[in-house]
């Protein structure tokens, strides 16, 4: 399992970087190479509202890695479905094609249509297989009741995506946690209304939080930094503004898994996330030492 | 349109004159505009759609019909366009397999040929260009100014504390290519 390695601007360049972290930790306890693509720039997602500036930008990435004759592996959804879009456009539309193409020339650099984009989440579950890693659990994570929360772009258009909508539920599972029946597990966090709309941004993410603690989770996963963000870093800020109490610690998916395979949770950067995981440990602590009694 | 608060405002009734019949073929020659016609005005889009829930105001049903009508300036000129995240909520939902998250994208591209563009998507297309990636700091600072940047330090002092906020932060490595691929684009005109 080799790949070139795409963290996006979130993960790659600093807010999300405990996401990274614990991707690179996670990934080389899995096996799984993931190579520097030095020159990657932003995915596209951000400017998506000029098509060709949107297309130029992730099929330049894509040929980035097809110079090394590689797949490219990321850890955010945003990425990942703008990367699976713009495929597909240079496979439908060959005068487009040609157009960009002809642009990335004068970088000598081509996209042949060889290099394909992968979720990371599916990579673990299915390249890895969930089998394999419930061999490698050391630590099972008993006493988290965890909200598997997908977000819109992971699973959505699902003819782009092609990942199945319970990946979450079933590695939550195998790392011995239980998974709750979490209501919004696909509905928005806000996040890419942020800049456009404040206040509904921030409602979203609300929502998404008070109806995770209704469903009876006492933390949540997620599988794209943007709505990790949501939940996490603007948790204390919700609890303020709407008066609401929370306290959700908010997980990436690759800190869950490393949690459970036994990763020194200092490793996983977990004090790096802004709503305080602490109780959460302790919890797993004692459920493991009643275990063991 | 909405006001400030997302409600709808008195509007003046659509004059058959000032129609464009031509807008809607228009918005299917346009990437992702291609199903438009499809519409029949269920309403299932502005029904699961997140950001109307939150909102109120347009919705995704209303800003189709407006396009088929014909009012284009009105259609260019809405907020909604800008606001949807897109989700594709509604694109899975839609029984006749329109996508108004791809409309959405495909009116945006079309207003900004007339040169209607919001201040923060001119901030983010500037720093992109000028980065290489997408770094918010500077695009909250280009769109809310230093006064606007005073009343986030709370939440960035949080982030600055776990080492996740890069207050002085570089463009890419090799970011030239990147800009003069701006420019390449912007020329070729895709």
């Amino acid at each position: 399992m080799k790949f070139a390695y795409f963290p996006g601007c979130a993960a790659g360049h600093g807010t999300s970087i405990e996401y990274d972290s614990s991707a690179r930790v996670l990934a080389q306890r899995l096996g799984i190479e993931l190579i520097e693509l030095k020159e990657a720039s932003c995915c596209g997602t951000p400017v998506e509202s000029s098509h060709g500036l949107w297309l130029s930008l992730a099929v330049r990435n894509l040929a980035l890695a097809e110079r090394q004759k590689l797949d490219l592996v990321t850890v955010c959804s945003g990425c990942f479905v703008t990367f699976r879009k713009a495929i597909e456009e240079m496979e439908a539309y060959p005068d487009l094609n040609a157009k960009v193409n002809d642009i990335l020339s004068t970088f000598s650099l081509e996209y042949k249509g060889k290099t394909k984009i992968r979720h990371l989440l599916d990579v673990v579950v299915n390249d890895f297989g969930l089998k394999a890693l419930g061999k490698e659990v050391k630590t099972p994570l008993r006493g988290l009741k965890v909200a598997p929360y997908y977000g819109c772009w992971l699973l959505r258009p699902p003819e782009i995506t092609k990942i199945d909508d319970h990946i979450l539920d079933g590695l939550i599972d195998v790392l011995g946690a239980e998974s709750i029946a979490y209501g919004d597990r696909s509905k928005c966090c806000g996040g890419p209304l942020l800049l456009a709309d404040e206040k509904a941004a921030l409602t979203l993410a609300k929502d998404r939080l008070t109806n995770a603690k209704f469903d009876g989770a006492n933390c949540i996963v997620t599988a794209c930094p943007l709505c990790h963000f949501m939940l996490d870093a603007q948790q204390h800020r919700i609890e303020k503004t709407y008066s609401v109490k929370i306290g959700l610690p908010v997980l990436h998916f690759t800190q869950l898994v490393g949690l459970a395979l036994g990763i020194d949770p200092e490793h996983l950067k977990l004090s790096q996330n802004c709503v305080s995981t602490k109780r959460m440990l302790n919890t797993l602590n004692s459920a493991a030492t009643k275990g063991n009694s | 349109m909405s006001d400030e608060k997302g409600g709808r405002m008195e509007e003046e009734r659509a004059s058959i004159a000032k129609l464009d019949p031509n807008f809607k073929y228009e918005i299917s020659q346009q990437h992702g505009g291609e199903d438009i016609m499809r519409c029949f005005q269920c309403g299932t889009c502005s029904a699961v759609c997140p950001v109307w829930e939150v909102r109120g105001g347009d919705d995704s049903q209303r800003i189709i019909k407006m396009a088929l009508l014909g009012m284009r300036d009105e259609v260019l000129h809405s907020d909604f366009i800008w606001l949807c995240v897109p989700c594709y909520t509604c694109t899975v939902r839609c029984p006749k397999g329109v996508s108004f998250g791809d409309i959405a994208l495909a009116l945006r591209n079309l207003a900004q040929e007339e040169g209607i563009i919001p201040k923060y998507v001119q901030a983010v297309i500037d720093t992109v260009k000028k980065f290489g990636w997408m770094n918010e700091f500077a695009v909250t600072l280009k769109t809310k100014g230093i006064t606007g940047l005073v009343g986030q330090i709370p939440f960035g002092l949080q982030l600055y504390r776990r080492g996740r906020l890069k207050i002085l932060a570089r463009p890419i490595y090799n970011v030239e290519q990147v800009r003069k691929m701006f420019d390449a684009v912007e020329r070729s005109g895709i």
